[in-house]
């Protein structure tokens, strides 16, 4: 999938073309999808792991379907963030954009966790949830 | 109304101008009489009186009796009216705009600005704010939230990050983070406004 939103990110050097790997991004994705289940599995006896699985999920996901694309993020800080950017190019005209938006939310909110040491509320992993299913099967979709 | 210049936009004559301006302009549904907007600012009568009088003659606002009460309203025929307008709100509009923005979320208990933001606005010197941190207390629907915050992002013209804790942990205040939070600068947010 590609388009003017990913090929601008291109040209600004957000993200640089290499050589597609299908079957890297199948076994990336098929990894996304355990930690979704296992995101589940801690949900209650560890919040912050699941939302950590979570994050991981949809990050996974979103890096699966760059790699089948022949694409990875630029060189410099901010991977994740530029992640979030070519999710939200990618899918731009996908149903599922709205959770593509709210996968940075989830990265903010995992940040925080991790830097802040920020307790982690069950909403939290429930909204993380719902954003890492529904683009990994965005993903996956796209990629089948 | 002898105050310094105010950090987030330091063309401005006072920090007391900048408010009432910004009150004024980025509030202007909701027009008041000056008395009220003093309160409100926590400033003197007589100043605002004074800086009212001054801007009116610039063609800035306009004024108009209503009984007793003297109402102040931005003055849209001013060659200067949607500059201003767009000065304020990028600079000022933070403390003005994100109340209303999240009064029609359930859930919300109490909602503040803070980091650099509210700590400039408040005084504070220190680096020009990058982002507007906005504490939430309560337990609103994530994804109604975040949105709000992304449409205020695109107002602002800059990244608005909601930080949501509970009202039990925001009370209890056994996290660095919160306790930390609670001991800088914060601008509440009125959250009774219609958005």
């Amino acid at each position: 999938m590609s388009n003017d939103a990913v090929e601008e990110l291109v040209a600004d050097g957000t993200l640089r073309r290499v050589t597609s790997d299908v079957d890297g991004g199948a076994r990336e994705l098929a990894t996304a999808i355990q930690h979704i289940a296992s995101s589940h599995l801690v949900a209650a006896s560890d919040p912050a792991g699941a939302l950590v699985l979570a994050f991981d999920a949809a990050r996974k996901a979103i890096e699966a379907h760059m790699r089948s694309n022949g694409l990875r993020v630029g060189a410099g800080e901010g991977g994740h963030a530029k992640l979030a950017r070519y999710g939200v190019a990618a899918f731009g005209s996908s149903p599922a954009i709205d959770h593509f938006r709210m996968f940075d939310r989830v990265r903010r909110v995992r940040n925080s966790v991790q830097y802040d040491v920020l307790t982690v509320e069950d909403a939290d992993v429930q909204f993380a949830l719902e954003q890492a299913e529904a683009i990994v099967q965005a993903v996956a979709e796209d990629l089948s | 109304m002898r105050t310094s210049p105010p950090l987030l936009l330091p063309l401005f004559r006072s920090r007391a101008q900048a408010r009432l301006l910004a009150r004024i302009y980025l509030e202007s549904d909701r027009p008041a009489p000056l008395a009220q907007i003093a309160a409100e600012l926590g400033l003197d009568r007589a100043g605002v009186k004074r800086e009212v009088d001054r801007l009116e003659e610039a063609g800035l606002v306009t004024t108009h009796r209503s009984g007793r009460q003297r109402l102040v309203r931005p003055n849209p025929e001013s060659p200067y009216h949607d500059d201003l307008f767009g000065l304020l709100m990028t600079a000022f509009g933070p403390a003005a705009v994100v109340g209303p923005a999240l009064a029609g979320i359930s859930g919300i208990e109490a909602a503040y600005l803070f980091g650099s933001w509210a700590a400039r606005y408040s005084g504070d010197q220190g680096i020009a704010p990058h982002d507007i941190d906005v504490l939430v207390v309560g337990r609103p629907d994530r994804g109604e939230l975040y949105r709000a915050a992304g449409a205020l992002s695109d107002i602002l013209h800059r990244e608005v990050n909601p930080t949501i804790v509970s009202p039990e942990r925001w009370d209890a205040a056994e996290e660095g983070f919160i306790r930390d939070v609670k001991s800088s600068p914060l601008v509440a947010l009125d959250l009774t406004a219609d958005a």
